[in-house]
């Protein structure tokens, strides 16, 4: 076995020679299913995509059709091993020391997994006898290596039963993803900028991920997502919006609104710190150069297939902040840190959108006739809210069935036309808010149930 | 023409059929008063796709026989395994007692004339009673179609594979199922994919296989543990008296002999992923598994469902032509 531990000698060493120095990349972990984790989630977006090995670790970014993409960070911790050689002359023009190489990820996940899901500590000791001696001790090595341009990326996992190598192809490629230039080039990448930033937004992981899958279900196409924090009009608020922060007399507000074949529906997220940590939103102060926080609302509009990209990602991480820019760059960052070696801090992905269409869309174009009740619906929170008489409706279980899959053991509800007919009808007529004369005339149901997760 | 079967335990014959129902839809049942073949080869290319030969002892399978047939006392049945296994399992629920299997005449409808063809048209009719909840005793009858094999027809005459010039023999743990795992990762990506398999005796056994796809993957899977390189003595595949003639060895207990000189032979036989892979249940459920490979030629697999050796399973792939 070409093993890397042997590649010995610093690029230091070598600065002098004439010859090119080849470039070489050797890592090795015993966490073959965190990567497993974390390529597959990739390959949601896209099986093609880009490694990225620098001294600091290992990237992997794909994307999709230039608005969507991701980038997953694993940082040299996860490896018990990682050596990055880089020469200066092998590398032409390539001041970073970065080195990039584009594969197949669809393949690579699927050997990862294969991996993965076949670790010999889950197999069924057939005879039972003693195989808690052989559970502890069998531990599959994964061997990463790369040695420049040209040549193959070499994956290879090693446990006591067998051993296997398995050679991808790596194709070339222009490089991809920023690192040098300044800011002014940034403009064309789907990155956000973090001094621009329009919202933030911490929400519990698991909670995102059944939202996703709840929208999903319901066969969204397009997706509002409203954000708010305004000041409760039934507490006094000061005028100065931070003490009103400060004083939890804003509200905030994190709805999902769907519109697909079913209709339209909402997805309200609740809003205790446990699941909705963070709310804030910004906006630039008089000079332009500070940003300062203020109690608003914004909408947001996505096309719904690139949300369906990130859940395989959301769903693996342990927390999760949303952001959006001025410039409409929405982006999830993930920590996954479900690894088994402790020294390792977690897998951060980030994932970057674009937003589907102007605002004004929202605000002023939208025809009365067209959008009436999606405008109704986006607006309209009278439902929890201000019926506080009315005791909180019971829990519609219309996932029920599938209760195993969830992460969560808490309940998660989704707004579903015709289950909901099917569930309990009459008490949904109370909840509901109809528009019964746009919906007639439209064909389209709106219906509200609040999101109690 | 005469078979009338009972038993009381089905266990051993059912999991042998569920270990080769998914390979091809109809199976050959080759009843003999002593022994059970149960075959599956594809009809129209027998000898290049895989075949499975199971063979069970007649006696530890049913507590009564009775066959009877003209010149041999052998009867040969084509059937769909699905539905056999299914009657099988049906038995098995029902918590009854005695099973009997017979074979029937299938009623021809009248006003037919009864061609000669259809004379071999016949049923294998399973009984057993079971008790329902008020204990009344409920008589099950099941009716399997299945066809009588001529002697003369294709698949009568088959004989089981005779490998010439067997290589390597060699053990595999249970744990090589493991093994078939990761040569399933890539399903999806390709429908005709070939293994190369790489066999030695050196250094304890080597055995690697080698999956590649231009511009895709290459992928080199070997086995870290020892593999026990036996040799000659090997009773239970025909190809033995050859193996054993080719080498000029009888000793069966000269087993560093033996690995010495199959040491000088790397084996190579290339052969379709799928075939391969099809031997994966059989794999993992079975003991005493052995790899016979042939240097470019034909790979077997042979094992016995458990420990009594009773029942023998044979698969064999030809190799396909480098």
């Amino acid at each position: 076995m070409a093993n890397g531990r042997g590649a010995s000698g610093s690029p230091m060493a070598n600065e002098g020679d004439e010859k090119p120095l080849e470039f070489s990349f050797s890592a090795l972990t015993k966490d073959v299913t965190h990567l497993a984790h974390i390529f597959s989630s990739l390959t949601a977006i896209n099986t093609q995509a880009v490694l990225m090995l620098t001294q600091e670790g290992m990237s992997v970014y794909t994307e999709h059709q230039g608005i969507c993409n991701a980038k997953a960070t694993i940082e040299p911790s996860l490896f018990s091993e990682f050596n990055f050689l880089l020469g200066s002359s092998s590398f032409p023009g390539q001041e970073h020391s970065e080195v990039q190489l584009s594969v197949d990820l669809g393949l690579i996940s699927d050997s990862f997994m294969s991996v993965a899901s076949n670790l010999p500590s889950k197999q069924k000791n057939k005879k039972g006898d003693k195989s808690g001696h052989t559970a502890s001790d069998e531990e599959v090595l994964c061997y990463i290596y790369y040695e420049g341009e040209g040549h193959p990326l070499i994956v290879e996992f090693e446990d006591s039963l067998m051993s296997e190598k398995i050679e991808f192809p790596t194709f070339y490629i222009d490089n991809v993803h920023e690192n040098d230039d300044d800011d002014a080039d940034k403009t064309h990448e789907l990155t956000i900028n973090y001094n621009e930033i329009l919202f933030e937004i911490i929400l519990r992981s698991d909670v995102f991920a059944n939202v996703i899958r709840d929208l999903q279900q319901i066969n969204t196409i397009d997706l509002y997502m409203l954000i708010s924090n305004e000041v409760d009009s039934r507490k006094n608020g000061t005028a100065d919006n931070r003490f009103n922060s400060v004083f939890g007399l804003s509200r905030n507000n994190l709805n999902f609104i769907s519109k697909g074949s079913f209709g339209n529906s909402k997805l309200i997220c609740p809003n205790e710190r446990a699941i909705l940590e963070k709310l804030t939103i910004y906006e630039r102060g008089e000079d332009s150069s500070t940003i300062q926080q203020v109690n608003t609302s914004i909408i947001s509009r996505f096309a719904f297939s690139n949300f369906a990209r990130i859940r395989k990602a959301v769903s693996l991480s342990s927390k999760c902040k949303i952001m959006k820019d001025i410039s409409g760059i929405f982006s999830v960052q993930l920590l996954c840190d479900d690894s088994k070696i402790p020294e390792y801090s977690g897998t951060l992905i980030m994932l970057n959108m674009l937003e589907n269409a102007d605002l004004d869309y929202m605000n002023t174009s939208m025809s009365p006739d067209d959008d009436a009740s999606l405008k109704y619906i986006l607006y309209d929170d009278t439902l929890i809210y201000k019926n506080k008489n009315t005791p909180v409706p019971g829990p519609i279980d219309i996932n029920s069935e599938k209760a195993g899959t969830g992460v969560s053991t808490e309940r998660t509800k989704v707004a579903h036309e015709s289950e909901a007919h099917s569930h309990s009808e009459h008490e949904e007529k109370k909840r509901r808010r109809i528009d019964d004369k746009s919906s007639k005339k439209k064909g389209q149901n709106i219906i509200e149930v609040p999101l109690f997760i | 023409m005469k078979l009338k079967l009972t038993t009381r335990d089905t266990e051993r014959l059912r999991t042998t059929l569920s270990l080769i129902s998914h390979v091809r839809k109809r199976i050959v049942l080759r009843f003999t008063p002593t022994k059970l073949s149960i075959i599956s080869v594809e009809e129209n290319n027998v000898t290049e796709e895989p075949q499975i030969w199971c063979k069970l002892n007649m006696a530890s399978l049913f507590d009564s026989i009775e066959i009877q047939s003209v010149k041999t006392d052998t009867i040969s049945l084509e059937l769909s395994i699905d539905s056999f296994l299914q009657a099988l399992k049906n038995y098995e629920k029902a918590n009854s007692h005695d099973l009997h299997i017979r074979l029937q005449k299938r009623d021809i409808p009248e006003g037919e004339t009864s061609k000669q063809k259809n004379s071999r048209l016949v049923s294998l009719v399973f009984v057993y009673s079971s008790s329902n909840e008020s204990s009344n005793s409920v008589s099950n009858i099941f009716r399997i179609p299945a066809k009588v094999l001529k002697h003369g027809h294709s698949s009568d005459t088959l004989d089981e594979p005779v490998i010439e010039g067997i290589d390597l023999i060699m053990r595999l743990p249970n744990e090589f199922a493991a093994l078939y795992k990761r040569l399933e990762k890539f399903k999806k990506s390709s429908q005709n994919e070939m293994v190369k398999i790489k066999a030695s005796a050196e250094n304890g056994g080597f055995l690697g296989f080698v999956l590649e796809e231009e511009d895709k993957y290459k992928v080199t899977i070997s086995w870290n543990r020892n593999l026990q390189v036996q040799a000659s003595h090997y009773d239970a595949i025909q190809s033995t008296s050859e193996y054993s003639e080719t080498n000029g060895r009888q000793d069966p207990g000269q087993d560093q002999a033996e690995t010495n000189s199959a040491a000088a032979k790397t084996c190579r036989v290339l052969v379709r992923l799928r075939d391969w892979n099809m031997a994966s249940k059989i794999v993992a459920n079975c003991e005493n598994i052995t790899l016979l490979l042939a240097n470019h030629h034909a790979c077997v697999l042979h094992c016995y469902l458990d420990d009594s050796e009773e029942i023998e399973i044979m698969y064999y792939i030809n190799a396909l032509k480098s």
